[in-house]
């Protein structure tokens, strides 16, 4: 048996079970776009269900198995992961629908892509008509200007979305081969979620031959340190809102409870309806729907963004950069701050109720096997208000970008 | 398949409400469901979206910070004949359901507060607006329903949020806003007991807040144009659509949401990736990207839409009028037992599935609730349909039905 990078957790809440293939290896320019055209290519088809149709067909044999393919970033590093997730078979109580069934297909689609021309074509042409509306919407435009201007220096992180279009577009039979050759021996993983786990951990054992499997899965450090870019930036673009987008980097690189000194941060910002922004742009200046933070740590990023009314662009820039400043300088709501740290615990526990969450928290486990042993809601609960005041000291603000 | 353990109750006033025990589970789910939406009647469209956000406003302020001193979510949504309020927590319960009835039970709507909600609407539809899905989605309902408030954004329009007051809000609140119209939906980890508790205490708090009067709705069914319409881009969208206008849609088997899911059925086995229909267009170079397809019925008419991304979206449009066009071909028998087949053990599985998020759970719950429907029944029933069923049953379904639609072209 070689398999060893292999975690089954028991699960008695769900009705159906979850299992994800995880291979890891570095972002660049040139993976990111691979990896999202060999995902919809698995996608659609592979060796042994050789069309769409086909494929789509005998994953609704299984009752509607939910497969996805999806290249994740994780700051340099890239997870192409393989999801899927089935009805428990003692649910239906088909004799025909087995866990033997489930992980011998997801095996034949998962390890034997097809390389078939029209395959390649399809799927090519496929991204290029989603991509080409994904950037029709304005929130989505102003994010890729964002990270293009965040990573200007670097623009192997500075992709969005599924990678370069035309890196894409230019993929050929022989050079999608290659690159799926290359990762049948980059670190993997197979976690998941099922009734019975030792069965199930044992099935796939046996079906998952990745060379990758024996390999450690955990990087070294997957945190792409802040360039320092100072900009400020805005477009016009004839859009009835505008979007706003503030980043701000870290001075020194942080912790993993630093991390979530900034997960707190942003939700005593924008969390929810009573915290500091949403108040103020939406509330009172009247400027906004809705106001978002969001601690980016892999990313060394703190982003505030949100689709403001075009004529209160400066005042909403005014009182976010306001609102950092007073945090810098100590000045905390506390109760906001109770509260804030009270709304995170839930939506922590609420997470665990999806089965989705559980699964990307196995994969963090897997990625930062350091982490594991720490509480998160313990940790929540005690970061204190001069946390987030060294938090705040310890960002800059290195990119403001508006389009109009 | 099990469906979740419940309990109902009905009130005197008419007012109903359900327990759905999850047991395992850290959420808990409490929502009440209005039977009043956008495209009921309503004087100024967009007034039962404006209600939806105006209600959280109270004397002593926005309500939700209340929700949120107690670590609870809360929201809202409207769609064309529900508004729903909801909370979701993990501890509070019974002051989490008192805080919802004062939520929906309590208004309080002044000019100045009115005021200051309008900029934050309009931007909800800008936010909206910006984007090309709502063009080609707008503009469809509007061929399909003219200026009813079915064929008008949920949202309303700039003009008619601009008109909305304070005595209009309280006009259409008092006439929708009935206990007999509304109900109660709990979902979670909760004992017998505090179930039965819980059930008590909202007995009370319904009768506390809610109007027992009773106003019948006028509907008035109204049909568009039903155009084949070409709108300038300014960008570079391939989006086009299709709206299916359905004059014969009705109950099977007693169930809208059946005729629903058969009509969905149908229109998958013409046209989804697995249709020899697809494969055909993917061949010519028409389609790459699987269609987006969804069946509607509302007090206000009932209607299908079809999505889709394309460079040649005028000859896919055309082809799939010419596809719907068609009878379903029994001559296709073994393709169409197949695929009913497989849509029966889709349907089975998303049931199951539903199961495991509370909070869609709950809602769908909701739904099915003031409309008399039950999805398990449902799902159980769509297993005993024969092929010769589903094809009679469709072509009743979808006899005389038009089609409009929607594309996009530069510089036109």
């Amino acid at each position: 048996m070689l398999t060893i990078n292999t975690s089954i957790k028991k699960n008695n809440k769900f009705l159906t079970a979850t299992i994800g293939c995880f291979l890891r290896f570095p972002l660049t320019k040139h993976n990111l776009a691979y990896a999202s055209l060999l995902a919809r290519m698995q996608m659609n088809a592979s060796l042994y269900f050789p069309t769409i149709s086909q494929q789509k067909q005998e994953l609704s044999e299984l009752y509607d198995l939910q497969f996805e393919v999806v290249p994740q970033l994780f700051g340099n590093q890239i997870v192409l992961s393989y999801i899927a997730n089935f009805v428990e078979p003692l649910e239906l109580l088909d004799p025909n629908y087995t866990y033997e069934k489930i992980v011998e297909d997801l095996a034949l689609i998962i390890e034997h892509p097809s390389f078939d021309e029209k395959l390649v074509s399809i799927s090519q042409q496929q991204l290029i008509a989603e991509y080409q509306e994904i950037m029709q919407e304005p929130e989505n435009i102003a994010l890729d200007r964002f990270f293009r201007i965040w990573y200007q220096n670097n623009p192997d992180y500075a992709d969005n979305f599924m990678g370069s279009i035309s890196e894409i577009s230019e993929a050929t039979v022989g050079k999608m081969k290659q690159f799926a050759d290359n990762l049948r021996s980059v670190p993997a993983v197979l976690i998941g979620l099922a009734r019975d786990k030792k069965y199930l951990s044992k099935l796939l054992n046996e079906e998952f031959k990745y060379a990758g499997l024996l390999k450690e899965f955990a990087p070294k450090n997957t945190v792409i340190p802040p360039a320092k870019i100072l900009s400020s930036e805005s477009e016009v673009a004839n859009n009835l809102q505008s979007q706003l987008l503030l980043g701000y980097g870290y001075k020194q690189p942080i912790d993993f409870r630093e991390q979530i000194v900034g997960l707190v941060l942003a939700q005593y910002l924008a969390g929810d309806q009573s915290s500091k922004l949403f108040v103020k742009v939406r509330e009172q200046l009247g400027a906004a729907y809705a106001v978002e933070a969001t601690n980016f740590a892999n990313n060394s990023l703190f982003l505030i963004n949100a689709g403001i009314n075009k004529n209160q662009a400066t005042e909403a820039i005014k009182i976010i950069k306001d609102e950092m400043e007073q945090i810098s300088s100590g000045k905390i709501d506390l109760d906001l701050l109770k509260q804030a740290k009270k709304s995170l615990v839930n939506i922590q526990k609420i997470g665990e109720d999806h089965e989705n969450w559980q699964l990307a928290h196995l994969l963090r486990n897997e990625l930062y096997p350091s982490r594991v042993e720490v509480d998160r809601i313990k940790t929540i609960k005690s970061i204190s208000e001069k946390q987030i005041h060294n938090f705040a000291q310890n960002l800059f603000l290195n990119e403001s970008y508006l389009l109009k | 398949m099990k469906s979740p353990k419940c309990i109902k109750r009905n009130y005197k006033s008419g007012f109903s409400a359900e327990v759905i025990f999850k047991p395992h589970f850290n959420q808990k789910f409490f929502g009440i469901i209005v039977d009043f939406g956008s495209s009921d009647p309503q004087k100024l469209p967009g007034t039962a979206h404006f209600l939806e956000h105006k209600l959280f406003d109270k004397k002593d302020g926005d309500i939700s910070k209340q929700f949120e001193q107690l670590g609870a979510d809360v929201n809202a949504f409207t769609s064309y004949n529900e508004t729903m309020f909801y909370c979701s927590g993990v501890n509070n319960d019974l002051k989490l359901v008192k805080l919802l009835f004062r939520l929906v039970g309590e208004p309080h709507f002044n000019q100045k507060n009115v005021q200051a909600e309008k900029p934050i609407i309009e931007q909800e539809l800008a936010m909206y607006q910006d984007n090309p899905n709502w063009l080609i989605s707008n503009t469809l309902m509007q061929e399909m329903f003219a200026d009813s408030n079915l064929g008008i954004d949920v949202a309303g329009s700039k003009e008619s949020i601009e008109k909305i007051s304070a005595q209009e809000l309280m006009k259409v609140y008092r006439a929708n806003y009935v206990a007999s119209r509304m109900h109660f939906v709990l979902c979670g980890d909760f004992s017998e007991y505090q179930s039965r508790n819980l059930l008590r205490e909202i007995g009370k708090l319904q009768a506390k807040y809610l109007n027992e009067k009773q106003n019948p709705l006028k509907i008035k069914i109204e049909t568009g144009s039903l155009r084949d319409k070409v709108l300038n881009s300014e960008n570079n969208s391939n989006l086009f659509g299709l709206g299916l206008y359905l004059p014969n849609f009705k109950k099977v088997l007693s169930s809208l949401d059946l005729a629903q899911i058969m009509l969905e059925i149908m229109l998958e086995s013409k046209l989804s990736v697995m249709s020899p229909w697809f494969e055909k267009v993917k061949s010519q170079g028409l389609l790459n990207n699987p269609l987006q397809m969804t069946v509607n019925y509302t007090r206000e008419g009932n209607f299908a839409t079809i999505y889709g991304i394309s460079n040649e979206s005028e000859k896919v449009i055309s082809a799939i009028k010419t596809e719907l066009a068609k009878p379903l071909d029994v001559s296709r028998r073994t393709y169409l037992d197949k695929f009913l087949n497989l849509k029966k053990k889709e349907w089975l599985a998303q049931t199951v599935r539903a199961q495991n998020d509370i909070s869609y759970l709950s809602i769908e719950t909701a739904e099915e609730s003031l409309n008399h429907e039950n999805i398990f029944e449902n799902i159980e029933k769509l297993q005993g349909i024969t092929l010769e069923e589903f094809i009679t049953l469709n072509s009743e379904l979808i006899k005389d039905f038009n089609v409009c639609s929607v594309r996009l072209e530069k510089g036109i």
